[in-house]
Order: C-alpha cells, then structure tokens, then sequence
C-alpha cells in the first residue's frame, strides 16, 4: 500500500534519528530541532538516507550531517567522500568550483556518517535577478567543462572513482528507463510513441552524444544541490558527479528551470544556439531528451510508494514532463499556459510540511 | 599549397590552441588545401575537411610514436607544416622534418613550459620573471630545453607581438630572421540574451590576482579617481592567491565599499562586463601572451593601459589605447580621470580600436600574413 511507505519512512527516520543522535553527540554534535530535509514528499525517493542540519559544540558552527546505515546509501556516501579526495589530488582540479569544507567522515558501527560545513547564502539561486542566475550558471558549467578525462593518466582514475559514460552507456540507461516507464504505464499511447520517436533521436545522433562526453559533468544539478556565498558557488553533492556529456549537467538545469524559471531556460538556449553551434545545441537537445525520460521513469516509479494527494501530484508530474519530452523533440517552447495551470495545481496538492520544505530549497 | 595543421588540440577541446587550429583552418581551407592531424578522442568534423584524430588514450611513448607515423605519411604529399606550439606535436613535427625536408612553421602562441608550471601551481611568477629564474622542477626544466631544440629545427616560427619575438629569440637562442610576428585574430564576440546597458563610471579590469598583476595599483590609483569622481567603482574580475591582499589594501584606503571583486566569472560575463563598463583598465606589466587590450577593444569600450613594450608596440600605429607610464599611480588616475570627462576622447579612442581590431587583430590580417611567411618559406 502506497500510504505504508510513508509510515514505513517516519518509522525509519525515527529509529535512525534515535540510533544517531548519541553517536553525533559523543563526536561533538547536536542536530537541530527543525529538519527540513527528511519531511514532505522526501519519503517517496525510497533512499534510506538522511540529511540532517546541525551544529559542532565546540563552536557552534552549523553543520549538514549525511547519515545511513542502509548499505545502497553507505557506499554513496563513501562515494561522494572518495570523490572529494580525488578532486582534491588530481592534477586539473584546480578548476574546479568550491566544495564545503570536510569536517569528520566515520563509520561507527552500522553508520556511515559524513560532516560537512553548512555554507550560509544571501539568497537562495532561484530568488536573484535573471542575469545573475544566468552567469552563476554558465559560470558553473564553464567550471565543469573545464576537466576533461581525455588523457591516459587521467582515464583510469577518473573512470574508477567517477565513472566514464559514452553514447552507448546513455542509451542503454534510456532503454531501461523506457522499459519500465511502459510496464508501470501499461496503455499509454502517446507516452509510448515519444519514447520510441526519443530512442530513434538519441540513437541517429550518437555521434554527437560522443562528440561532447569525457567531461566532468553533475547529473543532479539543480539549485538545492548548490549554495552560493558571496561570488563562490559551492557544490552540495559530490555523489552525482561523473564524465559524461557536457550538456548533461545543463539539460538537468534547464529541465528544471522550464518550471522554476522559464526566462532563464529560454536565456541559456539561446546563449548556446546563438555562441556553441548547432551541434552542440543538438547535444543538448539530446540530454534534455535523456534526462526527462529520467524524471518520467523516477516519477513512474514513485507511484507504488506516494500515497493521497502526492500520488496525484505525482501522476500530474509525468503528463507535464511528457508535454515537455515532446516540446524538446519538436524543438518548440512549451506552452507557458500549461505550465501555469501545473504550478497551480502543484500547489494546491502540496503539504504544509513539503510547502515549508521547499521555502528555501532552491 | 598543400597544408598540414599539426595540433595537440582540436574542439571540442574548448582551449584557446584548439579553438585556434579549427578557425584558422576554415580559413586557410579558402586557398589551400588543409589536413589536420590531432591527439583526440573525439574530432568535430568540418565538411570537406581532412581531420585525422589519434587517441589520446595511450601510454605517452605510444602516442607519440603514432603521430610521428602518421605524420611521415601525411608529410610526403605536404608543401608544409604548420604547428601549434607544444611538445607532442613539435618533436614528432621536427623528427618528420628531418627526414622528409617538408618546411615547419611553429605558432608559438603559448609557452608550453610556463603555462603547465603555472597550471600545476609550480609557479607564481610573471611569464617575464619565469624564463629569467631558476625552474626547480625537472619536468619543466625538461619541457623547456626540448620546446628550445624544436623552436631551433624550425624553418619559421611565429609570435604574437614583436615583444614576444624578441623574448623568445633570447630564451631560446632563435636566429631572428626566422622569428615573425602575426598579431592574434579577436573575433570572438560573445551574443548575450539581455543587453548591456552602459554603467556610468563604471571602472573594469580583469586579471589572475597575483602580486605582479598591477591590480594592486589599479586599486591605488582608483582611490585617487574616487576624490574627483565620487560615483565611480571598480570592478574586478578574477581569483587568485593575493586576493585577501588587495581586498585589505582597499579596505586600508576606505573605498572597500566601491571596490567589488567578483572572483572567477564565465566568459560571457566578462564579456558583459567589458560592454557594460565605461572603461577598462590594463595594468600587467609582464610582457606574456595576454590580449586584454584588444579584448577591451572587441567590447568597444575605451582602454587605459600601462605603457609596456606590448601595449606601445600594439597601439603604436592606429592608437586604441591611453597609455601611462608604468608603475605611475598618479599618472593612472589622471587617465581614467580624462577619460571620465571627455567624452570626445573616449569616442577617439573607441574609434582608433575598432580600426586597429580591423587591421591588425582581424582574421583577414591574420591570415594575409600567415600566406606571406608560408609564401617565403617557400621561394
């Protein structure tokens, strides 16, 4: 039953919150009382992992704590701490963008727990002007493509720690998406045609998928997984980095900002139609197409486990994804009248704690 | 003429040598025939261009041995070479030279020694500085006597100012005859979503923020500028270890206020920032590879520069550029002050740019005098 995974979570979050807290204490730390980052609609993702806000006793200083004990979500943690390190050592990381200072990773017992600084910000990404948005992004995709795994020496380390994916690699993933997608929405007719008109343009257009790969690229990157901090941008998850086409990083932007911020999807097409070229403006296309497939299949399978209002929600999240995989595809602008009604609905469908959860998120 | 276009780099590579052998192929292509022989995974291919990649995933020894085979092979019908600057590409060039006599002509846009020193952060020190000080690392130590050798096989080599020339002649003992210069094409005008509207008083400058950035002069000078031009602020664009530096020296002189350092920003904001600032200020001493003066120009807003060797040399026949003597605080301030209240001045100068851009930093001037030295290559 849908509603028992939301139950399922509360139990889970309670019975690790208790397991933790002595363990953070007895290293130095008190959590917060309020925990934006385990409420709302956090239980549907199934991760049994928690973000916890939190202070060092010594000093005071606020801290975010990654806590698991589940074995999927220990090796991400550990994932995103050895990348760190790599990034640290490797000799062309000095491109890259700010991260939060380490300040403990251990493994007590079954946890696994990763404390790092929380970076205070003026104002959240979403909030600042249009033109300040626009360069903090193309700032932080600038960042990325300035690492590239094309050399021997720097293959193998790369390929180990982050991972290396080409044309191949993403179809396949699109396949499996695809798949599922079609098995949990038996009978959708026109979600069915798109995936298939989907597959033949990412397929026709591998070349080009290649073309752009080999870059470090952030597959989750979205403003809550950012913070800035005076002119800094600081990367919140390391866990989601990987080499792979360049355009991945800003189709996962630009999707998200068709939503948030349609003003600045339309500035950051036109900025790479107008200054990189059609091909690379093909690339993007084709990550868009990549990643909404993603966000169709991710909302899919939440479906089992949201319950009431969010299953609907949820339901509602596919067709406007499906709108938007299909404006991508024929390279047209959505129209802003359906995203409209979407938001409309989305926020009537929300909880209050998942309405407090987004306050600041992004 | 038959052309090869030997590289380390090729986009989608996004560095200034790759970006450089695809756009000087487009325009060589007009008159000659061109093959490119790169190290790359992957290649953007141009239509009835012959663009031959060797993967880069391969034990270096490899790597270079390929690329010399391929090139020996390319060479036989090849009228000549031309290189752009780094080792894997020079020795197997210079190897290939030896046996089949096939003219090289090496583009020393960039010094292969100094940027991986200073890359690796192995250095700190002004391209200037570098080449007269001990290089305690072996690597580089090795790069540079093995960039020497490669630059001496040469039949020609270029440089982009007449400075420059000079500098690497003596490094690296090049008989000057050899040496020629070709100023670098500025055309990469960037299309921005929004437009710039122009910021009054608005002072820019841009630079990697090191001692001998001559930021910290600009800073000096600027509080000078804020007595008569209260309205006025600074911005900086740019990281670097002596940022905390600068940022004390203008909170020391009371206009931290008006003094705003963004840190490290995307092309197109500098580009943005350049259009919507009333001037831009120049101040590296160092006589390196830089091209600020003709960026600001490409922006077409009005340049102060520090009167090194490079900047009179560049603005020495079409202007562009009010120059002030070097590590003259005062005489800075005045400058920018001239600038502020003439506007007949800041329209001169804007006006001597875009002819400068176009006469002597344009692609069509570029590659006039690329023609002209393969030409006498040649004879």
């Amino acid at each position: 039953m849908a509603s028992d995974h939301q139950k399922l979570w509360q139990e889970y979050r309670e019975t690790e919150l208790r397991a933790v807290s002595p363990i953070l204490e007895q290293l130095g730390f008190s959590l917060d009382k309020e925990q934006i980052h385990i409420g709302g609609e956090r239980y549907v993702s199934g991760d049994k992992k928690l973000v916890l806000i939190g202070h060092r006793l010594s000093d005071k200083k606020k801290v975010i704590i990654k806590a698991s004990s589940d074995p999927k979500m220990i090796e991400e943690i550990r994932a995103e701490y050895s990348g760190r390190q790599v990034l640290a050592k490797i000799n062309f990381a000095y491109h890259i963008f700010f991260y939060p200072q380490e300040i403990l990773f251990v493994e007590s017992g079954a946890h696994t727990i990763f404390i790092t600084e929380f970076i205070e910000q003026e104002a959240t990404f979403t909030s600042r002007p249009l033109e300040e948005q626009f360069f903090l992004a193309l700032k932080s995709f600038e960042a990325q493509e300035a690492v590239q795994a094309t050399t021997y020496e720097h293959a193998s380390i790369i390929s180990r720690t982050f991972g290396i994916w080409d044309a191949q690699q993403y179809l396949n993933n699109f396949d499996k998406y695809s798949e599922q997608i079609l098995t949990i929405l038996s009978g959708q007719e026109k979600l069915k045609t798109l995936l298939a008109t989907a597959r033949d343009f990412l397929g026709k257009n591998s070349v080009t998928i290649d073309l752009y790969s080999d870059f470090l690229t952030h597959w989750d990157f979205v403003p809550h997984n950012l913070r800035i901090s005076g002119n800094d941008i600081y990367l919140l998850d390391h866990s989601s980095l990987r080499f792979g086409n360049k355009y991945e990083s800003w189709a996962r932007f630009i999707n998200f900002m068709t939503l948030y911020n349609p003003d600045l999807e339309q500035a950051l097409l036109g900025y790479v139609k107008d200054n990189r070229g059609q091909q690379e403006f093909l690339s993007l296309r084709l990550m868009r197409v990549f990643r909404l497939t993603e966000l169709i299949w991710y909302y899919a399978n939440t479906l089992s486990r949201a319950s009431g209002n969010l299953e609907i929600l949820n339901k509602k999240r596919i067709d406007l994804w499906t709108n938007v995989l299909e404006s991508v595809l024929s390279d047209k602008k959505l129209d802003e009248g359906m995203m409209a009604n979407y938001r409309g609905l989305r926020d009537s469908l929300r909880d209050e704690e998942e309405k407090k959860r987004q306050e600041k998120l992004h | 003429m038959k052309i090869i276009v030997a590289t380390a780099l090729y986009p989608p590579e996004i560095e200034s040598l790759a970006t450089y052998s695809q756009d000087v192929v487009r325009y060589l292509q007009k008159n000659h025939q061109v093959s490119i022989l790169a190290y790359a995974n992957q290649v953007e291919k141009s239509e009835g261009l012959n663009i031959l990649a060797l993967s880069k995933r391969q034990p270096l020894w490899l790597r270079l041995f390929n690329y010399t085979r391929k090139l020996f092979s390319l060479a036989k019908k090849a009228d000549l070479i031309y290189v752009q600057n780094s080792v894997a590409v020079g020795l197997p060039v210079i190897i290939v030279k030896l046996f089949s006599k096939t003219p090289v002509v090496i583009n020393f846009a960039e010094d292969e020694a100094w940027k991986r020193a200073s890359s690796l952060h192995l250095t700190s020190k002004s391209y200037n500085s570098f080449l007269r000080s001990h290089r305690s690392n072996k690597r580089t130590r090795l790069i540079m006597k093995l960039q020497g050798w490669i630059l001496r096989q040469a039949s020609a080599v270029i440089a982009p100012s007449e400075t420059l020339v000079k500098i690497i002649s003596d490094v690296y003992g090049l008989s000057e005859q050899r040496v020629f210069v070709n100023y670098i094409a500025e055309d990469k005008k960037i299309r921005l979503p929004f437009l710039a509207s122009k910021t009054k008083q608005q002072i820019f400058t841009i630079g990697t923020l090191v001692d001998w950035s001559g930021i910290a002069d600009i800073i000096e000078a600027f509080a000078t500028v804020q007595k008569d031009f209260p309205e006025s602020k600074l911005v900086i664009s740019g990281d670097g270890p002596a940022k905390d530096k600068f940022q004390r020296i203008a909170h020391d002189l009371g206009i931290v206020e008006k003094v705003k350092f963004l840190g490290k920003v995307s092309q197109a904001q500098n580009y943005y920032l350049r259009q919507s600032s009333a001037l831009y200020v120049y101040n590296l001493k160092a006589n390196d590879f830089s091209h600020g003066i003709s960026q600001g120009w490409l922006a077409g807003l009005p340049v102060v520069a520090a009167a090194t060797d490079v900047a009179q040399e560049i603005v020495a026949d079409y202007g562009g550029a009010l120059l002030f003597e070097v590590d003259n605080k005062d005489d800075l301030a005045k400058k920018i002050g001239q600038i502020f209240s003439d506007n007949e001045l800041s329209n001169k100068l804007t006006a001597q740019a875009k002819e400068n851009l176009d006469k002597r930093f344009s692609w069509s001037a570029h590659i006039k005098k690329l023609n002209s030295i393969f030409e006498l290559l040649l004879k």
